[in-house]
């Protein structure tokens, strides 16, 4: 693929960036962690344009961002009340895949590569996570759920992180082989998947409700 | 290298796998809480209309019941003029039908034999009652004693009430049989009427069919299960099957 669509792709995080500063004062009390894995993102992706001009690779700031990602996802998840009530089992969670990324970037020293493992079982968590949201909204939710911004952000993640997971597999199937037609295919639309979820996730600004005013005269 | 790549491949479709499975295991999850939330509106939604009807029994039978009475007493101890006695006699005969209907929408509203008595001795009261002004022939078999709780009476009742409505009602039915028995701490309900019947499936379709919408909720929340048989000229079936606890 053409670098220079490859970078257009890439910033189409702008769009749910531009749109959540837009909306920001709706979206700071429910919102505020996605907005700001988006923020990093977007910062990400400036770091990445530019190591990748000087060093060839972006491996360090993916590896970070990855790591935030998960961070504030998780918490965002938290939040909007899941494991809210099993705190416990929250932080578990929450560490595993930590101490996963500590081993395998700081005592393995792969920070300069991508490190597999944390990629594959923080994006696995996270569909798990979205998934539950999502059913727990289809029970509960007496809402319109095509209106509703999680909903959509969690349809977003799903696809995002099922995809990723898809990835990480051409990913090391092409380590061990000379890559082929599949694999090939897989890892290049990996960047229009997430132009795709950059722009579910503007929609999803887009369609949080704006304020009731209510007035006593 | 063939190896390394099919555990790598295996892992990934185990993963995707466990993924579809979540799916369908989380959404079968929240379905169930879903069911049990709305069978808890439910019972919250006809335990207000119960204490409501109470509510309003107990004002008409023990507030406005004795004071018609005090008026048709103060009535009756007016000396009375020769011309007058004929309005005064309308005037009583009125507050005797006023009692009389004030009487039949406390008990329609909440029978006090069921918080007496029982819920045996409501339904015979209740048959006696709507049998001989409808014209229908009710009959009531116990086959075993029934020890229902307390709070479970009057939802039962209020089934039995809607089948005898129903049999009167729409199935224009000339007798029927309701039979009553508990079996492994359940009871047991079977009523039968030789009415005009109906079809179960269109009749549960229509929004009209209330009634049939009422036993369901009311089985629902007490846990049980209901079975309507019927057809178009056979009369009506109903079995209805409550667990006490």
């Amino acid at each position: 693929m053409k670098p220079d669509i490859l970078f257009l792709l890439s910033q189409s995080i702008w769009f749910p960036v531009v749109v959540g500063l837009l909306r920001f004062k709706l979206l700071k009390t429910e919102y505020l962690l996605f907005f700001l894995l988006l923020v990093a993102g977007l910062i990400t992706e400036i770091i990445s344009f530019i190591t990748i001009r000087v060093y060839h690779s972006n491996a360090v700031a993916t590896n970070i961002f990855v790591l935030t990602e998960w961070l504030l996802l998780a918490y965002q998840f938290n939040q909007w009340g899941l494991l809210a009530s099993r705190k416990r089992l929250f932080y578990l969670l929450l560490i595993i895949p930590v101490l996963i990324w500590i081993v395998e970037n700081l005592f393995l020293g792969k920070i300069t590569a991508f490190s597999p493992y944390f990629r594959i079982l923080y994006a696995f968590l996270l569909t798990l996570m979205s998934i539950t949201e999502i059913n727990f909204m289809i029970a509960y939710d007496n809402k319109t759920l095509r209106r509703n911004p999680k909903f959509i952000i969690c349809i977003g993640l799903i696809l995002f992180f099922v995809y990723q997971i898809l990835y990480e597999w051409a990913y090391q199937v092409s380590l061990i082989q000379e890559p082929t037609h599949f694999t090939t295919l897989i890892s290049s639309l990996f960047a229009y998947i997430n132009a795709l979820t950059n722009i579910i996730f503007g929609i999803a600004f887009l369609v949080i409700p704006g304020r009731t005013r209510f007035k006593l005269e | 290298m063939q190896n390394q790549l099919l555990y790598i491949t295996v892992i990934f479709s185990v993963l995707i796998t466990i993924i579809i499975i979540y799916f369908f295991v989380s959404i079968i999850r929240y379905h169930r809480k879903y069911v049990k939330l709305q069978r808890e509106r439910i019972l919250a939604e006809i335990t207000i209309q119960e204490n409501e009807r109470k509510r309003i029994a107990t004002d008409l039978h023990d507030s406005l019941g004795p004071l018609l009475s005090a008026v048709k007493l103060n009535i009756n101890s007016i000396e009375i003029q020769p011309q007058d006695s004929e309005i005064l006699e309308r005037a009583g005969k009125s507050l005797d039908e006023i009692i009389g209907s004030m009487r039949q929408i406390s008990y329609d509203l909440l029978p006090n034999t069921l918080a007496m008595k029982g819920l045996t001795e409501a339904i015979q009261e209740f048959i006696s009652h709507v049998g001989h002004k409808n014209g229908i022939n009710i009959q009531m078999y116990v086959v075993k004693d029934v020890h229902v709780p307390k709070e479970k009476e009057i939802h039962i009742f209020r089934m039995i009430q809607e089948i005898i409505h129903n049999a009167i009602k729409h199935a224009k039915a000339k007798n029927l049989q309701i039979g009553l028995s508990e079996e492994d701490r359940s009871l047991l309900l079977l009523a039968k009427d030789d009415g005009i019947g109906f079809d179960v499936e269109k009749e549960k379709k229509k929004s009209r069919g209330l009634g049939l919408k009422s036993l369901e909720s009311r089985c629902e929340i007490l846990n049980g299960v209901i079975s309507i048989e019927s057809r178009p000229g056979f009369g009506t079936n109903f079995f209805v099957k409550i667990p006490f606890d």
